[in-house]
């Protein structure tokens, strides 16, 4: 088990070392430079090749790359052109609404997904199955943009019981804010995974009911409920948690659009903003780290399969 | 039971991520003071205005949190705000400001003779065209309260350029400038100056709070502000602008109330609001959109080619196309606005609006345009009334069998291409608001993009620059007008259309001149 740790957490160097490259390559190379957003559309070139000198822009790239490297070896992870505070702060600060967000998200959709899989599943080829099936192909259809502005229109401009955006924290606003605030980014980030476990759910039930310890349980005359809920959902639990899992990671990776709709100041919107005005620091430094949370969330996820299914081993 | 663990300990992390990690940008206080809430159309990138030419860093802090020794009244008339009185020599090269005394920055700092000429000096040194008007000289002190600036050659419009250009001569304590490095911006903590509201906070991606400054003395006659300067009050305790971006949120965050005040409403939208008495909708016909050749290479650097695009122009399509209704936009011919004191010229009318395909080609002929020869416009996909307006010029072009690009790029690339790539582009399209006088229009900048290198342009700007009679100024500007229209053609201006704002109509006090004017808002009642 640590020896399997260890060698995941090994193959680790490698990736963020091409992540880096990659990724300081491809922002610096393409045109546009954060001092002549700094001064405005309306400064002369002359003014922008002093603040480039001013700010060492217009040193070599590779003595840029190193120097954010060695940086980074020492624990800095570079600064902001626009923001202030320390690299971590910032996507700390920012890193925090979108987790909430994706929170949010991932409980609608288990909370909403698990139970009409279940149902689908147990009501298979009848009216609920159908209903429930239409139901998930339309969340995994619809994009989380056209979701996010009808839930706006329809929850804050029509009835007027949510905000229509923004961003409350707990510590200022308290629990009940916090969560009225969240709410709607949440159904809309989370509503394409709801339909994807509706779905997961549902096969992987399925699957585990045609199986022959089922065939055995109800020859024994166990109660259906019982075949349900201690038998099947219980082996069933690896496809769905796998789901929910990616689920999670995927929310991350695709907050930046309800980020933007509902004016989340999440780590979305804020590498948006930094490739918008070149802040070169910011969106490298939240592609390592977002690299990183990937490979140690699919980590834990192959963690947990040996937790939830002793058959699996991980060695 | 080890399964058990694992589930309660990722319950108790989930529940950590959401109290324990509370974001400290989010700590707005939730109290009985009066809060204006103020949508912006985008966030700004810096607020040091006197190095920053955006107009959205203007519209949070000039006037509110910094002011200057002159500003522009709603007359566009020069007066007084942090100088009391200006002597001026007979022959304009010496001006002597008188300052007001007893005024205090927000650090409680009293302003005095040296921030004022560290902040007009650093100014100076960031501003292009204040630099070509006054060469070597810089400001000086005199005593504590008075300051002086010699200048080589008479420049009767200094305090013009002080109170109208676009990088604001706003004047900050000597003590947070000198901490500064000659070509960087003043730092956040740095945002301090005189005015009737304070720099607070700003919650990066969220807001910007300013909050009142109970120590503000205000100057002038109450009851007497318009345009940027005049006597002001800090009717709220808390300002805060938020930077929704998406134009939808905005205006759903208008209708639910989190906003009282909207910038920059797109005339797409005025439908939302237009009839319904809850909602004011203010605008002014404050910005001059234009096509802005590129006179140093390809081939816009020849005149003949900028004169036949000129030709088969026609303004009414191109401001119609980008506005939707003929209300929104007026179409004339002056480079300076119709309220323009002094400088408003129809010199060369004849040659706007042409909207003249025949003219046009047989130019392009005589121009010798070959049909590998393209003509390239740069516009902002950010700004979508330019794509429109350059989808119309392409068109008409075309029409005429002439080749034409539309390059639709993002703010940053450019930015990029148009001041690093010439050999890129051939026009772009930009906008500009009233100035004061003719000499502060950019975009006859030698300096600027475009590259106004014309001699007699720069020679009759410099003349209008130094010219202390204004009969003899305002004759040069019609003159030059006239050659820029129909020789030079270093722009094609379109006309002026309508930059609007939208607020509750429970709230009066905001307008537009140029951008966003917020500072005298208030509750109806009030």
């Amino acid at each position: 088990m640590h020896k399997y740790i260890f060698k995941r957490l090994l193959a680790l160097i490698p990736v963020l070392f091409i992540v880096s490259v990659v990724i300081f390559m491809l922002i610096h190379l393409v045109p546009g430079d954060p001092a002549a957003m700094m001064l405005g559309d309306k400064a002369t070139p002359e003014q922008i090749a002093n603040l480039r000198h001013t700010l060492g822009l217009d040193q070599p790239l590779l003595t840029q790359y190193f120097n954010w490297i060695a940086d980074i070896f020492r624990g800095d992870l570079g600064t902001s052109f626009f923001m202030k505070g320390t690299m971590t702060e910032i996507i700390g600060s920012h890193m925090v609404p979108t987790v909430q967000q994706t929170l949010v998200a991932v409980a609608f959709a288990a909370l909403i997904g698990v139970p009409l899989g279940m149902i689908a599943a147990v009501k298979r080829g009848r009216a609920a199955d159908q209903i429930i099936s239409t139901f998930s192909i339309i969340g995994v259809s619809l994009p989380s943009f056209l979701m996010g502005l009808g839930l706006i229109l329809v929850f804050s401009v029509k009835l007027g019981w949510l905000p229509s955006s923004g961003y409350k924290s707990i510590a200022g606003f308290g629990w009940g804010t916090h969560i009225r605030y969240m709410l709607l980014p949440g159904i809309a980030l989370g509503f394409i995974e709801m339909g994807l476990i509706i779905r997961m759910t549902r096969s992987s039930m399925l699957e585990i009911m045609g199986s022959d310890y089922i065939r055995m349980a109800k020859a024994k005359g166990v109660s259906r409920f019982k075949i349900f809920a201690k038998h099947a959902l219980k082996n069933a639990l690896v496809g769905i948690v796998t789901v929910v899992g990616l689920s999670f990671i995927s929310c991350l990776g695709g907050a930046a659009v309800t980020e933007t709709i509902f004016n989340i100041p999440g780590i979305g919107k804020l590498t948006l903003n930094a490739v918008m005005r070149r802040d070169y620091e910011v969106v490298q430094a939240v592609v390592l780290v977002v690299s990183l949370l990937n490979v140690l969330c699919t980590l834990v996820l192959d963690l947990l399969y040996g937790l939830i299914d002793p058959r699996v081993r991980l060695s | 039971m080890k399964r058990t663990i694992c589930l309660v300990l990722a319950c108790l992390m989930c529940v950590a991520l959401f109290a324990g990690c509370a974001n400290k940008g989010g700590d707005q206080t939730a109290s009985d003071a009066k809060v204006l809430n103020i949508a912006l159309d985008g966030a700004p990138n810096n607020l040091d205005v006197a190095m920053s030419s955006e107009d959205i860093a203007s519209e949070v802090v000039y006037g509110s949190v910094l002011e200057k020794l002159t500003a522009l009244n709603g007359e566009n008339k020069v007066i007084y705000e942090l100088a009391e009185d200006c002597e001026v020599s007979p022959d304009n090269t010496v001006y002597t400001y008188k300052l007001r005394q007893g005024v205090k920055f927000h650090n409680g700092e009293e302003m005095k003779a040296d921030d004022v000429v560290a902040s007009m000096n650093r100014w100076i040194g960031a501003a292009d065209n204040v630099k070509t008007l006054v060469g070597d000289a810089r400001f000086e002190k005199v005593d504590d309260y008075t300051v002086q600036i010699k200048m080589e050659s008479g420049t009767p419009y200094l305090n013009e350029m002080i109170a109208g250009l676009g990088q604001q001569a706003v004047i900050m304590p000597a003590s947070v400038l000198n901490n500064v490095v000659e070509g960087e911006l003043v730092p956040q903590d740095g945002y301090i100056g005189t005015g009737p509201y304070k720099f607070s906070e700003w919650a990066d991606d969220q807001y910007i709070k300013l909050e009142k400054n109970p120590d503000y003395t205000p100057y002038g006659t109450d009851g007497d502000y318009s345009g940027w300067g005049g006597y002001k009050h800090a009717y709220y305790d808390e300002v805060y602008f938020y930077f929704p971006g998406d134009a939808a949120t905005v205006n759903s965050g208008v209708k639910t109330g989190e906003y009282d005040i909207a910038s920059r409403l797109s005339v797409d939208n005025f439908g939302e609001f237009e009839g319904d008495d809850n909602y004011t909708i203010f605008g002014s016909k404050d910005q001059m959109p234009m096509l802005v050749f590129n006179k140093s290479q390809g081939v816009a650097a020849n005149a003949t080619v900028r004169r036949a695009v000129q030709a088969v122009i026609n303004c009414d399509d191109v401001m119609f196309a980008s506005t939707g209704n003929k209300d929104y936009y007026d179409l004339y011919s002056s480079y300076m606005f119709k309220d323009s004191p002094y400088w408003y010229s129809e010199a060369g009318k004849e040659n706007y609006n042409q909207g003249d395909p025949e003219r046009a080609k047989a130019l392009f002929d005589e121009a010798g345009w070959t049909d590998h020869d393209v003509f390239r416009i740069l516009v902002r996909s950010d700004y979508t009334e330019f794509v429109l307006m350059a989808q119309v010029i392409q068109e008409e072009l075309r029409a005429i069998g002439i080749n034409c690009e539309v390059l639709t790029l993002d703010s940053a690339t450019h930015s990029s291409v148009r001041n690093e790539h010439p050999e890129q582009w051939d026009a772009f399209i930009t906008s500009f608001g009233p100035k004061i006088m003719p000499n502060l229009n950019l975009y006859l900048s030698s300096s600027w993009a475009g590259w106004c290198t014309d001699e007699r342009i720069q020679n009759d700007l410099a003349a209008i620059a130094a010219e202390d009679d204004l009969d003899v100024g305002i004759k040069l500007w019609n003159d030059l007008q006239g050659y820029m229209n129909t020789e030079s053609v270093p722009v094609v201006t379109f006309g002026t259309y309508v930059l609007s704002g939208v607020c509750k109509s429970d709230i009066e006090g905001a307008f537009i001149k140029e951008r966003l004017v917020w500072v005298n808002a208030h509750p109806v009642e009030a």
